[in-house]
C-alpha cells in the first residue's frame, strides 16, 4: 500500500515537469487502473458567487481552482477569502476550457442552470447544481440528455432524500419511505406540504411591479447576469439576493422551496421515474413579470397519490401523509400503533450514494441525480405554468407534455432571450 | 368536446353580457375599462376569466383601451393595464390543442403598430407568445431588423413555431446585421427548419467563430443528410476536440438527430469516426458520446466492441461504456459480460458487478457474483456484497454469512451489515441467530447489530446469553442492543443485568433498555422496580430509571440523592430530575439552580431546569413566571441566552416585553431580538401573531438589530409583518417603571365623587394624592405599598371596555385587589387566610352578592412569588386568568357602590390597598372599541340617527355578501366583481346624510340617492361618485364622472379628496332638486337637478331618475375594495 502511494507520487512529479504550465494535474490524466487513493483530490470551480455559491466554496472532498461570476464585486469578495491557488473569472466559459477541472458547481440563478449544466456535460464536466434544477421543464430533458450522451455524474443540490432530518418530520426521509413501503398506511397517498405538516412556504420572494429603470452598477455584467433571460430594463431587485421573484429566472416560493419538500416526496412514493397527471392551481391572478402568491397547489398522479402545497395552512389538520389505513403527522407522528416498530422491522430501502465525490471516483449515478432530478423539478415547473396560465392543466409522465394545451406545452420550452447567442 | 366549450361559454357570455348591459348599458368605454381595471389583479382566477370574457366583449376597440394605458416604465403605474394584458392574451390562446386567430392576437398587433415605445413593444411582443398564430408572422418580420426588438420577436416567433414563422425568420437571416446574426441561426436550429440548411451551410463556412458554431450546432438540430461534409470537416478542423466552433459537440448531436430520424447508416458511421479519432484524455467524453450512440444504432451487434472497450484504462470512460450496455441489455449480452467479468480489471470487474447486479439470469449469481466476494481485491468484493442487496435474498444471505466468516476488514463488515440490513426483516431473526455460533466475535457484533436494528425482541434471551465473553467490544454490542429486542417480560432479568454490570457504558445502555420498557408498557412495575432498589447496594445506578416511575415516592428517593454529598449521586440525581415526566421535579431544580455554587452542576441544573418548564403542562404566562424566576440565577451570558430562547416559545405579550428588555444587552442583542421577532410573528399555520404600537415598536428595533446569515428573511418577515399590521394601539403600560405618573389617590367612591363639587373634588383630590405619596412607593419597577391605612391609588383616565394585564405579589397574610371601573374587585390574597375563606384562591370577584364571587379553581403561586393576572372586561362582564388558568368566566361584575344600578360604564382602575406589604409590576392596558359609534350631542340635538352601528347591518338591504362588517366598519369586499348595491331599508326624499369613506387604489364606488331597488341607478335614481379618480386608470374621465358629480348630471369640484387610505367626511343635503355636496369641508356641489339638466344631461343620455324625488340611498358598488364608516341621516320631511 506504502508503495503504491509512493510510486503515485513519483509518477505526479514527472507528469508535473512534462505538463509544465499546469499546476494540478485532472484526475483523468492519472487514468492507471482507476485507482484513486483517498488523498487524491477532486478539482472543482464554483459558478455564481453570491449568495448560495459561498456554501460551495468549502463543500467537502475537493478542491477549489476557479470562481466565476457576472459581478466584479463578488468575485472580488470572494477571491479575498479562498486561497492563492483560486483563480477568479467573469466568463463561465474560460473555466469550462480549463482541462484542469473536474467538476463544475452551478451556483447561478436558475435561469442559468440548463444550458450551464449541458455545457460542462460537452466540456466533459461533471456538474454539483443548486435547485431548482431548470427553469422550463425542455431545459430539465437536455440536461438528461446531455449527462448520458457524455458520460457525466451530476449531483442536484438537495439531500433530504437521502441526509439529515427532513424539516418538520424531524426524522430522516429513510423512516418515512419505510414506513410507505411497510404498506400501513395503504394507497393511494395524499401528501399535504404546509406550515402545518411541517414545511413553510416562504412568500417573501414575491416581486415588485412597476419597477422604474435604474442604471446598471460598474461592478456588475447585466448581459451576461442575464444571459438567457430576456433583456428587461435593470433595477436592483431584480438580481442578486431578490430575483426568486420574478418569473423570468426561478419560480418564488416554490423555485426556493420547492425542490427541497417534493423531490424527497417523490422518492417515498416511489415517483422517480415519473410525473403527476393533473396540476390544479388556486391563487391570485398573476403578474406577467413578478411572481405573486398562491393559496394551494394540487398534483395528482396517475395511480390517484396527491400532493397538496397549501400555501396558507388552511387544512390546520392535515396530517403530512393520508392514506385509507392510516396518517403520518407533523413531528413524524402516526395514527398506526407501534409505526417506529413496523419501520424497524422491514429491511433498509436500497442504496444510495450520498457524497458526490464518491459518485464521481466510482462513476455511479448520485442518489439524486440528473434523471430523477429532473422528475421533481417538473414538478415545481408544472406548478409555475399552471399558475402562470391560471388554470388546470393535464400532462403526460411519458411524453411529458401537457395535453391537449398548446399554449401550456409552449412554456415547455418557452423561449428566452431567443437563445443565449455570444 | 371543444365545441361543446365554445356554446357553452358563448351562451354564457349572452347571459352575462345581457346582464351586464342591463345594468351597464349607458355607461362610457372608458367607464367600462376603469371598472375592470379597479378589479386587478383578481384575488381568484375564476374572477380573472370572468373579466377577460368582460373585455373580449369590448372588441378591439376596447382592448386598445387597455393598451392605450401602457407606459413606459418609470414614467407611470400601468401595473394595472399590464395585469390585463397578460392575463387578456393567456385567456384568448385558450385551452386546446392548437392555438386560432383571436380577437385579442389583432389587437395586440394593432397596438404594437400604434405604440413608438420600444419597452411597450417589447412587452406587447412577449404577450404573442401566449395567443400568437401564423396571423402575427408578418407584422412581427417588419422588428426582425430592428437591434432593440429582434430578441423578443425571434421569441415569439419560435414559440409560435409555424412554417410560415420559421420562413419568416429564414427571410431575414441572411440579410441581418452581424452581430444579430447569431440569434437568427439559433432560432432556426431550435425550429428544426429544414428549408435553412443552405444558408446554414454557408454560414459554417465563414471566418467568424461565432456565426460558424451557431450554424454547426443549427445544421445539427436540423439534421438534413447533406449537412454531413459541413460539420464533418469543421470537426476534422477541431481534431475531434472542444475548440472555439464547437464542431465535435454539433458533430456528435448531428449524429444523434440523425439516429432519431431513422438515419442510422450515417449516424453510425459518424459514431465510428470517433472511435476511430478520440482517444487521447481530453476526447473521452465524445468517445463515449459514439459509444452512447453506436448502441442505440446497432443494439446486440454492438456487444463485441461493447466487451473490448470496457477494457479501456479510463475508468471514467468505461463507466460510461457499461452505462451504455445496460440499456436495453438482452440475456445472452449479459452471459457475455458474465464471461468477460473473469477477465476484467478490478476496477472494471466493480463495475460489471454493478451493472449486472439487478439482473435475474442466473450466470449472475453464480458465475459472477459468487467470484466477487471472494475476490483478491477488497473493492470487488465490497463491491460484490453491495450488489447482493438486489439477488434473490435466500441465495444471498448464505453468501453473505460465508463472506462474514471470512473477512477481517471494517470495511467488509459494514458492507455486509448494510446488505443484511436491505435483505431481512424482523421474521428473519432466528434464522440470523442460528448463524451465531459459527461466527467470530467480529461476526457476532454485525449479527447483534443487525437483530437490534430489526427489534428481534425474540432473541433476547440468545443474545443475553452471550454476555460474560471476555471481548469488550462484543460485550458493549450486546447491551447496545438491549433496548431494540427487549420486553415488559425482559424486565426482571433487565433489573438482575444492571446489578451486576459494572462497565459505566454498559450501566447507560441497560438504564435506557429498561426506561423504554417502562415507558412503553401500560402496566405498572413500582413495585418490582422499588424492590431491586432497595436491595441493591448501588442505588445510584437506578435512580435513571426512576423518572419512568412518575411517582411520589420515587421523586423523594431521587431528592435524597440529590442532596447527598457524592458529586456523581448528585449528577445522577440531576439527570433524574431532568427526565421527570411531569411538572414536580421543577421546584426540586428551582431550589438547587439558586443555591449552587459549583458551576458545573449549575449549569447542569440550570439546564435541566428550563427544559422542564418549557416541557411543563403550566400555561404560558405561569411558564413566563418560572423563567423569569430563575433569570437572576443565571451565571452567564450562555445561561441568559438560553432562558431568552426558552421565552421565545411562549407566544405572549408578556414574553416579549421580558425579552425586549435585553435587546440592549450586546452580547445577548441578537439572541432576543430573534426571540422577540419569533414571539411577536405568527407561527405557521396559525393567527397568533401579536400587534399594537409596544409590538411595533419592539419589532422594528428587532430587525434593525438582528444579524447573521439567516437575517435577511427574518428580516423580511419581520418588515411583512410591520407592514401589515392593524393600527390599533394594543396593549400600553399605564405604570411607567419609574414613578406614579399617570395614577392618583383615591376620593372616596364613583358615586359619592359625583355629588361633590369641582372645588370640594379639588381639594379632596390634592389631599389624596398626597397621601398616595407617602403610602405608595416604586422601586426596581414595582409599585409598593409600605402605609399602614387602605388609601387606595387608582389610574388618572377612565376606561369602559379593556383587557388588562399585571403581575402581583403579596407577603403572609396579604389582601389586596384590582377595582375595575372604579368598583371592588378582582380578589387578590394569601391562601392560608382561611378565616375568611381566602382558601378559594385569588382571582375571584369578590363582592358579588348575586353573580360569582369564587374563583373556578386555585392557581396562585405561593405567597412571595410573581403571579400574571389577564383580566378582561367588556359591558358589565369580567373574565380573569391567573397565571393562565381560567378562574373567573365571563361573570357580571355588580356595583357595590349601588346594588340597584349596574356597574359604571367608564370608570378608573384602582389598586387596593390593604395594610401589609404588596406588590404591582407590568401593568398594561389595552382599550378594546366596541365600536357603537354613537352621534355627537349635537347631532342628537339635531335629529340625526345613526344608520350604521359597527356591528351589523340592520339598517339595510340588499347584497350583504360583498358588504361586511369589519372591525366596526362597513367594508366591501366584491368577490367575483359583484356590481351589488346595499340600499337603505327606508326610503328617502329630502335629508342630510353623512358618512365617513376610504379608498384603495383606483376603487369605485357610488352613493346612490331616490333610487328602487332595480335597474341601473345612475339613470334609474341618481348617482352620486364615489371614485379614486387620482388613479391612472381614470386618467381620461369626463368632468361628470369625477368624484362627487351626479353622474351624467352635474360635474363636481375636484381635488378635495383625502389621500388613497385616508379617510374622507362627507355630507350630502338634497332637497328637491337642490343638491350640496361637501367634502372634507369643502363644498364641490352646489346645484340643481333639474337646471342642470334644462338643455340635456351631460352625458346626453336620457336620466328618467331625474323625475324621481324619493328612494332608497345606497352604496353601488364596482367591484372595488373601500370601507365607510360614521353613517347617519336626518330626515328633512319625513
Amino acid at each position: 500500500m506504502k508503495n503504491k502511494t509512493n510510486s503515485r507520487r513519483d509518477f505526479i512529479k514527472k507528469s508535473i515537469t512534462a505538463a509544465a504550465g499546469i499546476s494540478i494535474i485532472p484526475r483523468h490524466v492519472m487514468g492507471g487502473n482507476g485507482f484513486l487513493a483517498p488523498s487524491d483530490q477532486l478539482t472543482k470551480a464554483v459558478i455564481g458567487v453570491g449568495a448560495m455559491g459561498q456554501g460551495h466554496l468549502t463543500y467537502e472532498g475537493t478542491k477549489l481552482l476557479a470562481i466565476c461570476d457576472a459581478d466584479g464585486n463578488h468575485l472580488a469578495n470572494t477571491l479575498k477569502k479562498v486561497g492563492k491557488d483560486v483563480k477568479g473569472y467573469r466568463d463561465f466559459r474560460e473555466v469550462l476550457i480549463r482541462p484542469d477541472i473536474d467538476i463544475i458547481h452551478i451556483a447561478a440563478p436558475p435561469h442559468w442552470h440548463g444550458l450551464m449544466s449541458v455545457m460542462a456535460a460537452e466540456a466533459g464536466k461533471d456538474v454539483w447544481c443548486e435547485k431548482p434544477m431548470t427553469r422550463t421543464i425542455g431545459e430539465g430533458k437536455r440536461v438528461v440528455e446531455a449527462m448520458k450522451v457524455h458520460g457525466r455524474m451530476f449531483r442536484l443540490n438537495t439531500w433530504f432524500r437521502f441526509k439529515d432530518n427532513f424539516y418538520g418530520m424531524q426524522t430522516p426521509v429513510k423512516n418515512i419511505k419505510k414506513a410507505v413501503d411497510s404498506g400501513a398506511l395503504g394507497w393511494p397517498l395524499k401528501v399535504t406540504i404546509s406550515g402545518v405538516t411541517g414545511f413553510n412556504w416562504k412568500f417573501y420572494w414575491v416581486g415588485k411591479t412597476n419597477l422604474t429603470p435604474q442604471t446598471i452598477p460598474s461592478n456588475l455584467d447585466y448581459n451576461m447576469w442575464l444571459g438567457p433571460a430576456p433583456e428587461k430594463p435593470y433595477n436592483p431587485h431584480r438580481v442578486h439576493q431578490t430575483f426568486r421573484g420574478y418569473w423570468d429566472y426561478d419560480g418564488g416560493g416554490l423555485g426556493d422551496m420547492g425542490q427541497h419538500y417534493i423531490d424527497p416526496v417523490q422518492y417515498f412514493l416511489g415517483k422517480d421515474n415519473t410525473s403527476p397527471v393533473k396540476v390544479e392551481v388556486d391563487s391570485p391572478q398573476q403578474h406577467y413579470d413578478a411572481i405573486g402568491t398562491w393559496r394551494k397547489i394540487t398534483y395528482t398522479y396517475a395511480d390517484g397519490c396527491q400532493i397538496i402545497l397549501d400555501g396558507e395552512n388552511k387544512d390546520k389538520n392535515a396530517a403530512y401523509i393520508e392514506g385509507p389505513n392510516g396518517k403520518i403527522f407533523k413531528g413524524f407522528k402516526s395514527t398506526i400503533p407501534n409505526l417506529k416498530k413496523i419501520i424497524d422491522g422491514i429491511p433498509d430501502p436500497k442504496e444510495q450514494i450520498s457524497t458526490f465525490s464518491e459518485s464521481v471516483r466510482t462513476r455511479q449515478k448520485f442518489g439524486l441525480n440528473e434523471e430523477n432530478g429532473h422528475r421533481s423539478a417538473t414538478i415545481v415547473n408544472m406548478g409555475i405554468i399552471a399558475l402562470r396560465l391560471g388554470r388546470n392543466l393535464d400532462f403526460d409522465p411519458v411524453k411529458q407534455e401537457f395535453i391537449n394545451d398548446e399554449e401550456a406545452n409552449r412554456l415547455i420550452d418557452q423561449p428566452m432571450r431567443s437563445s443565449w447567442a455570444y | 368536446m371543444k365545441k361543446t366549450i365554445i356554446i357553452i361559454s358563448a351562451f354564457l357570455f349572452i347571459v352575462f353580457t345581457a346582464q351586464r348591459s342591463n345594468a351597464q348599458i349607458n355607461r362610457t368605454l372608458e367607464t367600462k375599462v376603469a371598472d375592470i381595471l379597479a378589479q386587478l389583479p383578481t384575488n381568484d382566477l375564476e374572477h380573472s376569466d370572468k373579466l377577460m370574457e368582460e373585455i373580449i366583449s369590448l372588441n378591439t376597440e376596447g382592448i386598445l383601451q387597455f393598451c392605450k394605458l401602457l407606459v413606459p416604465p418609470g414614467t407611470g403605474n400601468d401595473t394595472q393595464a399590464r395585469y390585463a394584458i397578460e392575463s387578456l392574451a393567456i385567456y384568448s390562446g385558450g385551452k386546446g390543442n392548437t392555438i386560432e386567430k383571436n380577437s385579442v392576437e389583432d389587437a395586440l398587433l394593432k397596438a404594437l403598430e400604434k405604440s413608438s415605445d420600444q419597452e411597450i413593444k417589447t412587452f406587447l411582443i412577449e404577450r404573442l407568445q401566449f395567443c400568437g398564430t401564423n396571423a402575427s408572422t408578418i407584422q412581427l418580420s417588419k422588428y426582425l431588423s430592428d437591434k432593440e426588438l429582434y430578441m423578443p420577436t425571434l421569441a415569439t416567433l419560435t414559440v409560435i413555431g409555424t412554417p410560415e414563422a420559421a420562413n419568416t425568420i429564414l427571410g431575414a437571416t441572411k440579410n441581418a446585421d452581424k452581430n444579430m446574426q447569431p440569434a437568427f441561426i439559433d432560432a432556426l436550429g431550435v425550429l428544426k427548419f429544414k428549408s435553412a440548411t443552405k444558408l446554414l451551410q454557408q454560414f459554417a463556412n465563414q471566418d467568424s467563430n461565432l456565426i460558424k458554431r451557431k450554424s454547426l450546432m443549427a445544421l445539427a438540430e436540423i439534421a438534413e443528410p447533406s449537412s454531413n461534409n459541413t460539420l464533418k470537416n469543421a470537426t476534422i478542423n477541431a481534431n475531434y476536440k472542444l475548440n472555439g466552433t464547437n464542431a465535435t459537440n454539433a458533430y456528435i448531436h448531428y449524429a444523434n438527430r440523425l439516429s432519431e430520424n431513422g438515419n442510422k447508416d450515417l449516424s453510425t458511421t459518424i459514431g465510428k469516426l470517433y472511435l476511430k479519432n478520440c482517444t487521447a484524455e481530453d476526447q473521452m467524453h465524445f468517445r463515449a458520446a459514439a459509444i452512447d450512440l453506436l448502441r442505440k444504432n446497432e443494439g446486440s451487434a454492438f456487444i463485441k466492441t461493447l466487451i473490448k472497450e470496457s477494457q479501456n484504462q479510463n475508468n471514467e470512460y468505461t463507466a460510461a461504456v457499461l452505462e451504455a450496455a445496460s440499456q436495453n441489455m438482452t440475456s445472452s449480452e449479459v452471459f457475455k459480460w458474465v464471461k468477460t467479468y473473469k477477465k476484467a480489471s478490478d476496477e472494471t470487474k466493480a463495475q460489471i458487478i454493478r451493472m449486472l447486479s439487478k439482473r435475474t439470469e442466473p450466470e449472475v449469481f453464480e458465475n459472477c457474483l459468487k467470484l466477487a466476494v471472494k475476490d483478491n481485491n477488497e473493492m470487488v468484493r465490497i463491491t460484490g456484497m453491495k450488489a447482493l442487496a438486489y439477488q434473490n435474498k435466500d441465495k444471498s444471505i448464505p453468501l453473505l454469512f460465508e463472506a462474514l466468516k471470512q473477512t477481517k476488514s471494517p470495511a467488509e463488515y459494514k458492507a455486509i451489515e448494510e446488505t443484511l440490513l436491505k435483505l431481512c426483516n424482523t421474521k428473519d431473526s432466528e434464522l440470523l441467530y442460528a448463524q451465531i455460533n459459527e461466527l467470530n466475535n467480529d461476526g457476532k457484533i454485525v449479527l447483534i447489530n443487525l437483530l437490534a436494528a430489526r427489534g428481534a425482541t425474540s432473541q433476547f434471551d440468545a443474545i443475553t446469553g452471550l454476555i460474560n465473553n471476555t471481548d469488550a467490544e462484543l460485550n458493549d454490542a450486546i447491551y447496545n442492543s438491549l433496548k431494540s429486542v427487549s420486553t415488559e417480560d425482559d424486565l426482571p432479568e433487565l433489573l438482575i443485568l444492571l446489578n451486576s454490570t459494572e462497565d459505566p457504558q454498559n450501566i447507560k445502555y441497560t438504564q435506557q433498555a429498561i426506561i423504554y420498557v417502562l415507558d412503553n408498557s401500560k402496566n405498572d412495575y413500582s413495585k418490582v422496580v422499588i424492590e431491586a432498589y432497595d436491595k441493591s447496594n448501588e442505588k445510584g445506578k437506578f435512580i435513571p430509571i426512576l423518572p419512568s416511575l412518575n411517582d411520589d415516592n420515587s421523586l423523594t428517593l431521587v431528592a435524597e440523592q440529590l442532596s447527598s454529598e457524592n458529586i456523581d449521586g448528585k449528577i445522577t440525581a440531576l439527570e433524574a430530575l431532568g427526565a421527570w415526566k411531569n411538572n414536580d421535579a421543577i421546584p426540586y431544580l428551582f431550589d438547587f439552580t439558586s443555591t449552587c455554587k459549583n458551576e458545573e452542576l449549575h449549569s447542569k441544573a440550570f439546564e435541566y431546569y428550563l427544559y422542564q418548564v418549557n416541557n411543563s403542562t403550566y400555561p404560558d404566562d405561569q411558564k413566563l413566571l418560572l423563567l423569569k424566576k430563575i433569570m437572576p440565577f443565571s451565571l452567564n451570558t450562555n445561561e441568559k441566552s438560553k432562558v431568552i430562547q426558552n421565552a421565545q416559545n411562549i407566544k405572549t405579550f408578556l414574553s416579549l416585553i421580558f425579552v425586549s428588555k435585553y435587546i440592549d444587552n450586546k452580547e445577548l442583542a441578537n439572541t432576543a431580538s430573534n426571540a422577540a421577532i419569533a414571539i411577536a410573528l405568527s407561527t405557521p399555520g396559525e393567527d397568533n401573531e401579536l400587534s399594537g404600537d409596544i409590538v411595533r415598536e419592539i419589532v422594528t428595533k428587532s430587525a434593525n438589530t438582528i444579524s447573521g446569515p439567516e437575517s435577511q428573511y427574518t428580516k423580511i418577515d419581520a418588515n411583512e409583518f410591520l407592514d401589515n399590521m392593524s393600527d390599533e394601539k394594543g396593549f400600553l403600560p399605564i405604570f411607567n417603571g419609574k414613578d406614579l405618573t399617570g395614577w392618583k389617590g383615591l376620593v372616596k367612591n364613583p358615586i359619592e365623587r359625583s355629588k361633590m363639587s369641582k372645588t370640594e373634588l379639588a381639594k379632596a383630590q390634592t389631599k389624596a394624592n398626597e397621601q398616595m405619596l407617602k403610602d405608595w412607593f416604586v422601586k426596581d419597577g414595582i409599585i409598593g405599598f409600605k402605609g399602614e391605612g387602605y388609601n387606595n391609588i387608582c389610574t388618572i383616565k377612565d376606561y369602559g371596555d379593556f383587557e388588562m394585564i399585571v403581575d402581583w405579589k403579596i407577603t403572609n397574610g396579604g389582601d389586596s385587589g384590582i377595582y375595575l371601573r372604579g368598583t371592588p374587585q378582582v380578589q387578590i390574597w394569601d391562601l392560608a387566610r382561611v378565616d375568611v375563606g381566602a382558601q378559594v384562591g385569588s382571582g375571584g370577584l369578590y363582592n358579588n352578592k348575586t353573580h360569582k364571587s369564587i374563583p373556578l379553581k386555585v392557581a396562585d403561586n405561593p405567597i412571595n412569588e410573581w403571579n400574571t393576572f389577564r383580566i378582561k372586561m367588556v359591558g358589565e362582564r369580567v373574565t380573569v386568568y391567573l397565571n393562565g388558568v381560567l378562574v373567573t368566566d365571563n361573570v357580571v361584575l355588580e356595583n357595590y357602590w349601588d346594588k340597584g344600578i349596574p356597574i359604571f360604564s367608564k370608570e378608573a382602575i384602582e389598586l387596593q390597598a390593604h395594610g401589609e406589604d404588596l406588590g404591582f409590576r407590568n401593568v398594561y392596558v389595552r382599550e378594546i372599541n366596541s365600536g357603537d359609534v354613537l352621534l355627537n350631542e349635537e347631532e342628537q340635538k339635531e335629529g340625526f340617527k345613526s344608520l350604521f352601528n359597527g356591528k351589523d347591518l340592520d339598517h339595510w338591504i340588499g347584497n350583504k355578501k360583498d358588504y361586511l362588517v369589519e372591525n366596526n366598519e362597513l367594508v366591501v369586499r366584491p368577490k367575483q366583481g359583484g356590481h351589488g348595491n346595499l340600499y337603505t331599508s327606508k326610503e328617502y326624499s329630502d335629508f342630510v346624510f353623512r358618512f365617513e369613506f376610504k379608498l384603495t387604489p383606483g376603487a369605485n364606488n357610488g352613493l346612490g340617492i331616490h333610487v328602487p331597488l332595480e335597474g341601473d341607478a345612475a339613470y334609474v335614481g341618481k348617482e352620486l361618485q364615489i371614485l379614486d379618480n387620482t388613479a391612472a386608470i381614470y386618467a381620461n374621465l369626463e368632468p361628470y364622472q369625477y368624484h362627487g358629480s351626479v353622474y351624467g348630471i352635474i360635474a363636481a369640484k375636484r381635488g378635495f379628496l383625502n389621500p388613497v387610505g385616508e379617510w374622507n367626511y362627507e355630507e350630502v343635503i338634497v332637497k328637491g332638486d337642490y343638491i350640496k355636496i361637501t367634502l372634507n369641508g369643502n363644498v364641490i356641489i352646489d346645484g340643481n337637478f333639474k337646471e342642470a339638466s334644462r338643455n340635456g344631461t351631460l352625458d346626453g343620455k336620457e336620466h328618467p331618475g331625474l323625475k324621481r324625488n324619493k328612494g332608497h340611498i345606497a352604496f353601488l358598488g364596482h367591484g372595488s375594495e373601500l370601507q365607510f364608516r360614521n353613517i347617519r341621516i336626518k330626515g328633512l320631511k319625513d
